[in-house]
Parts: structure tokens; sequence; C-alpha cells
């Protein structure tokens, strides 16, 4: 006679083990024995299984109201991001740019181009007002291109104009996202005056990274970006990280790569594939890697970093303590590619250059390729926040998002810890929500999820604790 | 390849099962689902298949998702009011957002 009530979970099974998880994030892994006792009730109360599963809210003696509103609490947490609001907010300030490369997501124009790629100030001013309007306590503006750096004055402009404005209860931050291939000491110390953090790119040694990244002569940018790099530390920026871009060019190479960053005393890398947009999707053959060929190689590089790790060196790979701190830990993480509902809009927002407001990057990546106008939301000369949220485009665009409703999420065991980009779907399918079947993102994700909780339960002590100290850093 | 009909006993199985076993088998190219008075009937109709793979395929996942639905009956209604509990402060969105603007 049973003597618990299951709660809900859903299941996956993986190799002879069962795989549970419910809303809150909780896992635990269970024999195929063990599955088949705990859905017929029939574990008893004080076995240790059960204490187990009554403690990660897998079954419970007892339906009572504070284990309601335990839950619900733990609910609220992990969906943490929805009841804050935008925190990201991505300025494109121009879309020239002095490098050509061959996977450019942001469809870039030459350095010299004459048509109006620059924003201007006033244009700028519009989209700082709106940005200062949203609620959140904690604002993030980040610049990108183009290469920012070719309409610094605007930039200059817009730090300072923000920072005038935001009223005393607001934590301001900026990001610059450059190659920094023309990097000055002006652009060092205004940088180095207002704090500003800055994203570059390094995609590996000079052969891998020249192999994709390169001028508009066709010469590649390794030197001057390891040049700018060096110039940039021995002057005193220490606020620099760099994000690689895995290709067809350097996925065989991940180590040669990784051994790059840690010589550049890189304490993390995100190891990140394409994004289909912009020239990536034209050079695709030349570029594109296949799902089987990134996933062997992902987790080839993860193995090499955990053995780096185990020398000494500390190197956290940024996709993997992602999805690990989705997890291992009660809390919202703020990727806001992965998550459910997706993180367009409500966690960041795209700003072009005429003040159109995105719902994401990606989504004026597609816009500036095709003009799709599915994901404008509108424009800051005309309309405002409030525009832009209660209508029905958001509304659907977040509604596709939440995979709890979607097929083949909704009984998926990683749906706690996943999410799907609607912008995505759209460009690769022409229907926002994807038959997951089909969705190589998500097979992709599957792969690396189950791996993950293999690693997670290898008898192996240190990686075990690696991954913990990676899921919980803060 | 001719076409394959794999059937399944209406006592034991449901029909969303079924469609859940089908849309998780990125295998199945091609397929019908049709019923009789006893038996729902799915008919793999892609000539270039190899048909026994994925009717094993078929098969375990309309076991798990039986599984899953009846999992789902007997914990639906609480995990309704667990989540409902979660968001019951923001379920009059728009009324706030009206009020405090708070978007
Ligand atoms: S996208 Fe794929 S992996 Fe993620 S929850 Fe949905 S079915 Fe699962």
């Amino acid at each position: 006679m049973s003597n618990y009530s299951l709660l809900p979970f859903n299941f996956e099974k993986t190799d002879s083990n069962y795989l549970l998880t419910n809303d809150i994030g909780e896992y635990l892994l269970l024999s195929e024995l063990d599955f088949k006792r705990f859905i017929e009730k029939k574990i008893t109360t004080d076995e240790n299984l059960y204490l187990d599963l009554e403690s990660r809210f897998f079954a419970t003696q007892e339906i009572s109201q504070q284990l309601v509103n335990h839950y619900a609490t733990r609910y609220r947490t992990k969906k943490r991001f929805v009841y804050d609001s935008t925190f990201l907010h991505m300025i494109v300030v121009t879309h020239r740019c002095n490098q050509n490369c061959l996977y450019c997501h942001a469809s870039a124009a030459k350095e010299d181009a004459v048509e109006e790629l620059d924003l201007s100030i006033e244009t700028a001013e519009r989209i700082v007002d709106s940005i200062l309007s949203t609620p959140s306590k904690h604002l993030k503006i980040e610049f990108q291109g183009g290469e920012p750096l070719l309409n610094l004055d605007v930039i200059k402009h817009i730090v300072l104009y923000a920072k005038e404005h935001c009223s005393n209860d607001k934590k301001l931050d900026f990001v610059i996202c450059s190659n920094l291939i023309a990097l000055t000491n002006d652009h060092i110390d205004f940088i180095l005056e207002h704090q500003i953090d800055v994203s570059t790119s390094l995609d590996g040694t000079q052969p891998l990274h020249d192999s994709c990244r390169k001028k508009h002569d066709g010469t590649g940018t390794y030197a001057a970006v390891s040049a700018s790099l060096n110039k940039a530390k021995e002057l005193g920026i220490s606020n620099i990280s760099a994000l690689l871009t895995v290709h067809k060019k350097n996925i065989f190479s991940l180590q040669d790569v990784i051994n790059e960053y840690v010589s550049r005393d890189f304490k993390s890398i995100f190891i990140r594939g394409l994004n289909p947009y912009g020239n990536a999707k034209s050079n695709y053959d030349e570029v594109a890697c296949n799902n089987d060929e990134f996933f062997n190689c992902y987790i080839a590089a993860l193995d090499y970093i955990i053995e780096i790790n185990r020398k000494g060196i500390d190197l956290v790979e940024e996709f993997t303590a992602i999805l690990l701190s989705r997890i291992l830990s009660p809390f919202a993480n703020g990727f806001v590619d992965i998550q459910s509902p997706t993180g367009g809009a409500i966690c960041g927002m795209m700003y072009e250059t005429n003040g159109d407001v995105f719902v994401s990057d990606e989504a004026r990546m597609l816009h500036r390729m095709i003009k799709n106008t599915n994901f404008l939301l509108g424009n800051v000369s005309n309309s405002s926040r409030y525009d832009w949220f209660f209508t029905e485009k958001m509304k659907s665009y977040l509604e596709c998002s939440v995979i709890e409703s979607l097929p083949g999420c909704a009984w998926c065991a990683f749906a706690p810890y996943c999410g799907t980009d609607p912008v995505r779907n759209y460009f690769e399918t022409g229907n926002t929500i994807s038959i997951k079947t089909l969705d190589k993102q998500c097979q992709l994700n599957k792969r690396i999820f189950i791996h993950l909780f293999k690693l997670l339960h290898s008898s192996d002590s240190f990686t075990q604790r690696l991954l913990w100290s990676w899921a919980t850093r803060g | 390849m001719a076409e394959t009909q794999i059937c399944f006993d209406k006592a034991s199985f449901t029909l969303l099962a079924i469609q859940r076993a089908v849309y998780d088998t990125k295998e199945v190219v091609g397929c019908a689902i049709s019923q009789s008075e006893e038996q729902i009937i799915i008919t793999l109709n892609d000539e270039n298949q190899k048909h026994e793979d994925i009717e094993k395929k078929l098969r375990a996942s309309t076991l798990d998702h039986q599984l899953r639905l009846s999992l789902e009956k007997d914990f639906g209604t609480i995990r309704t009011a667990l989540v409902s509990k979660a968001i019951e402060s923001s379920v009059d969105l728009n009324a706030l957002t009206n009020e405090g603007r708070r978007v």
C-alpha cells in the first residue's frame, strides 16, 4: 500500500538509468528497477531512496500548503528573470567594419561605406532615454557593430549622456564588443576612465584565427588583435574577455585554441558554434560544421579542459558552466539564448542605428539579411517600451518560446534547463516553433545534457568537484 | 519495400501516446495513423526506410509516452496547483502594468 504521492516530473531513459527532472530543476538518476518501484509506489518511506526523492520534490507524504508554498518559491526563483525587467541593451553604433570575416553574422559593410550606416547622436539619445526608462535596477549597455570603435564619438556621447541621466538607484555597466584591430591609446583612455568592459573575438592561434577573421584585403587579423590585447593589458585594461567562434577551420584544432587562451591568461572559454546568419549563411559550405562534428569536438575539448584544470590551470568552459548552473543551482542565470520563456526583449533588447528596436541580436541580423520585420518591435523615435511590449507580436513571440507547452519539450527531461529561440526557428524552418526531432540545436543540446549528467555521475571525484565549482561560481 | 502496419491495442494505448511517439521518432518520414474499433494503426509508407528498426523505436517510445500520460493523470492536478501558486502574483499583469507601466 503506497503512502506517498508522486509530484510532477519528466523522465528520460539514458543507458540503463532513468533521469527524472522537475519544474524547479531538481534531478535524480534512478536504476530501471528503482524507477519501476518508485512509480508503482513500492518504495518504503524509510528507505534512503525515498528520502532523496522527497528532498528533491519528486514525492511527498502530504501535499500541504507549506509544500505548495515552498515549491512555488523555488519555481519563481528559477524563473526570476521573468519578474525582472530588461537588463541587457545592445546598441548597434555602426554597420561599418574594418574586417570582413567569412562568418560575419551582422552582414557588416566596408569601413569607408558612404551610406548612412552610423548611429547619430540624436537617435542615440532617444535610445538611451528608452533604456533608462526600464525599471531594472541594473542595466548593461553593450556596444555592437560592425566595429563599434569606428563610431567612438557616439559611444562617448552615449556613456556620458547615460551617466548624466541615470537615476542614482540604478547600476549602469558598459561593454564594447570590438575586434580591437584599430585600438588606439585614445580608446584605451576612454575605456579605463569609464571602466568599460571589453569583449573581443579570438578564434585560436594565428592560422586558425586568420582562416576566417580577415580584413577586406584578405589578410588575417591575428597579429593586430594580439598586439592590441598586449597593449590593452599593459596599459591597465584587465576586464577583457574573448569570444571564440567554432567553425570548420578550427573545430578539429580545439586543443590549440584552448592552449592559445591559456597562454593569454584567459580564465574562461566559450565553445560556441556558428549562428546561421549573415556571411555564415552565404559561406555555409566553407565555414559550417555539422552536429556530429561539433558534438564530438566539443566533448573532446571539454575533456581536455578538465585535464588542464587537473594540472592546476584554471579554465572554465562557459557553455558547460551555464548549463551546470541551471542543473545544480536553484537560481536562474543570465544566459538569454537558452531559457524559457526566451530572454529576447524581456532580458535583452537590440537597438539598430536608425532607432529600430528588435527582440534580440539574432532578430536584427535576420532583418538585415532579409528585411524580415516579424521581430521588430518599433522605433525609439515614435514609440515607447509600453508600445513594444503590449502587442500581439510580442505575446506570440514569447508564447512560442515557453517550452513547457511545446510538443517535444513538454515531456523532455531537459526542459527545466533548456530553451528555444523563435527567431532562429523562424529563420531555419519558416516557423517560430520547430519540430524538435528535426531541430539541430535541440538535438545537440540533448546530447550535451546527456553527457553532462554522465560527467556529474562519473567516478572521478576531481571532475565532479570541478563541475560543481563551475556551476556555483559567482 | 511495402507498407508496414504497426498495430496498438486500444485497451492499452491511447491515440495521444501514439501521436507523441510518432513525433519523437525522427526516422519516421511518412506515415498515416488510423483507427479501427479495437486498434490504432500506424502505416509506415516511406519506401526508403528500414521499417523493422522504426517499428522497434516506435513501440518503445509509445510505451514511454503511455507511461508519461498515466503519470500526468496522477500528478497533473498538483502540477497545475504548484505552477498557479508560483505565478499567482503576476496573473493580473495587465492591471499591474496599466497602473505602474512597469515594463
Ligand atoms: S529544445 Fe530539445 S532538449 Fe531542449 S527541452 Fe526541447 S526537446 Fe528538450
